[in-house]
């Protein structure tokens, strides 16, 4: 039952990434290359670890790649968050402290859908692929201190475009949607008596990877990210880029997960 | 125009939901304490069908006794009389002014272990420190004591000990009154006495909230290791305050046909202890998976020797201790 859900999922987002519609066929290629770095309010409860919300902020880094033509556009970036998290309720204790890394790892490709002649708005729907890493360290455990997760989730997403001229300046806005439908996971085992389910097998780790895996549908993973972007063009390739990203995620699992975090970043980027 | 803004304003009205979508904490308030410290436990503990707990009937005992006027030591002490029934040294209850724990499992036992008598009597003022482990040679027969799994143990300590035993008759691994540590280190030390790979022991993890859901028994091997193996006679010695990584360290020693265990009973602890924590920030810990011997006995509450012995009080007013000396006994008649 749960092959052909995952079937059908799949064939939905290929069905979505090769077949859309777009309009032009235009052949000249922009490559961008981005970096930058900012802030991250991060909020997460994991019941495995812990009852309580723990919110805290992170450093984030983040470098990436565009490639896109008037019918496309194809997205790699990576990006890196270091931080410490902290409990609502007993924030006086010092030691209350997750301290928390986490690495993104994402691809989108879109499909320009419409191009609105008037207004110059151009919208793109396609899908993208994020791999997660989460690493906790609670600083009053000793025995299960230390956590490792694992999400790989395969989004339907929507962009859009518009680009305008403020003050003699060139800016385009951009806003991307995501909407998970299918969700690879790897967590520590039910009762957390491990950092990551798969070293419960010192012999076989590859085949310990895959009992810990868990995939999951909407029925058990609900995610939404919103990104919103505004590129301020300083000369003909260069610019700036000021992004605010939202990312939400709930998983059920053994141990449900929610999360959520609020991302505001300075990138600099280049068209060769 | 107007659609467009609601393209860009929709995701705006996404982040203002969080709040709704990642609930508020619940009150920290004594009763939530207690309902989430017992509910955690019923979950997850591993030994309630093998002690034979009746955690339901001691919900109803004490949850009538939590109210919300209590002060935190009432709340403490209430809480570390209800965990005192499992009878798990792996189980503690700690805040900022104490900490609880259950050390039935050996008051009521011979100490067996005199490490002034030792000191006097057999290591001397010769003998050498490798790393954490404590060593001397006893009449042609090394001796190792450790009295702790929570030092770091190198590959290369255990090597060097192994080189200068290594013409011996045999070792004596005095494990007695170790209390545990990391159980990572065990391994370390337990494949330089492997002849070949063998089954060690078995370990069964919780999988879910039933007090019998476990995965089923995960086989343990341990393969040699390191330059060479000691393979002539060795005899651990126990007692029953040797607990948790020394209970595993016995467990996995006399899987090999050349091992002796001498002395008394361990103290158990054979199931791998988790972290959590209440609303107010104490934390605890218990047990979550269950330690087997390849013949699938749970030594949660401690591995029998193969040699039981006491160590009798005429022997050590003589400056003698019996389970040493029959140990040594052992290994010169092999």
């Amino acid at each position: 039952m749960t092959k052909t859900i995952i079937n059908k999922q799949i064939l939905l987002l290929a069905v979505i990434l090769f077949s859309t519609v777009y309009e032009s066929n235009g052949t000249e290629e922009i490559r961008r290359v981005i970096a930058g770095g900012g802030a991250t309010w991060h909020n997460i409860r994991d019941e495995g670890i812990s009852p309580s919300l723990f919110s805290g902020r992170h450093n984030s880094f983040f470098t990436g790649i565009t490639k896109s033509k008037e019918s496309y556009v194809s997205h790699l970036d990576i990006s890196f968050y270091n931080g410490q998290l902290h409990p609502g309720h007993y924030p006086e204790l010092t030691d209350a402290t997750m301290k928390t890394s986490m690495v993104n790892f994402n691809y989108a490709y879109m499909r320009r859908v419409k191009t609105s002649g008037g207004e110059n708005i151009s919208l793109s729907a396609g899908g993208s692929i994020n791999n997660s890493y989460f690493y906790h360290r609670h600083l009053l455990f000793d025995n299960s201190s230390v956590n490792s997760s694992f999400y790989t989730k395969i989004s339907l997403a929507a962009t859009g475009s518009y680009p305008f001229t403020w003050e003699e300046k060139d800016l385009v806005f951009n806003f991307r949607l995501s909407v998970p439908v299918l969700s690879v996971n790897i967590r520590p085992s039910y009762s957390m008596s491990k950092p990551i389910g798969f070293l419960t097998y010192p012999d076989n780790t590859f085949k310990a990877v895959l009992n810990s895996m868990d995939i999951a549908t909407v029925d058990r993973f609900i995610g939404l990210n919103s990104r919103f972007w505004l590129d301020y063009r300083l000369s003909s390739r260069y610019g700036l880029k000021f992004s605010y990203e939202w990312d939400f995620f709930t998983f059920n699992g053994d141990n449900t997960v929610k999360s959520g975090s609020n991302t505001f970043m300075i990138h600099t980027f280049l068209d060769f | 125009m107007k659609l467009i803004f609601l393209i860009f304003i929709i995701p705006l009205l996404f982040t203002a939901c969080e709040k709704l979508l990642i609930e508020e904490d619940p009150l920290n308030t004594p009763v939530n304490n207690f309902e989430l410290l017992w509910e955690t436990i019923d979950k997850k503990y591993s030994f309630f069908t093998y002690k034979n707990i009746n955690w339901d009937s001691l919900y109803h005992e004490y949850r009538p006794k939590v109210n919300d006027r209590m002060t935190k030591r009432q709340l403490f002490n209430l809480l570390s009389e209800l965990l005192f029934y499992l009878e798990d040294g792996h189980v503690n209850l700690e805040s900022d002014f104490d900490r609880s724990g259950n050390w039935e499992w050996y008051k009521n036992s011979p100490k067996n272990f005199n490490y002034s008598l030792l000191r006097s009597s057999y290591l001397k003022d010769d003998f050498e420190n490798i790393g954490p482990f404590v060593i001397q040679e006893i009449d042609s027969i090394g001796y190792i004591y450790l009295g702790s799994f929570s030092d770091r143990i190198s590959t290369e300590d255990i090597d060097i000990i192994i080189k200068k035993f290594y013409n011996l008759k045999g070792i004596v691994f005095d494990v007695r009154s170790n209390g545990g540590g990391y159980s990572t280190n065990v391994a370390i030390i337990v494949r330089r006495f492997a002849d070949r790979r063998r089954l060690v022991a078995h370990n069964k993890f919780k999988t879910g909230p039933g007090h019998d859901d476990f995965t089923d028994p995960r086989p343990v091997y341990i393969s040699p290791s390191g330059k060479r193996q000691f393979l002539k006679p060795v005899a651990v010695l126990s007692n029953r305050r040797s607990y948790s990584a020394a209970n595993d360290f016995v467990l996995n020693m006399s899987a090999f046909p050349n091992v002796t265990v001498v002395g008394d009973s361990t103290g158990g602890g054979g199931g791998t202890p988790v972290n959590a924590e209440l609303l107010n920030g104490w934390t605890y810990r218990f047990s979550t998976t269950m330690t087997l011997a390849p013949d699938e006995f749970n030594v949660e509450e401690g591995i029998p020797p193969d040699i039981q012995v006491n160590m009798k009080q005429s022997d050590i007013n003589s400056g003698i201790d019996t389970i040493l000396e029959t140990a040594l006994e052992h290994i010169r008649n092999q």
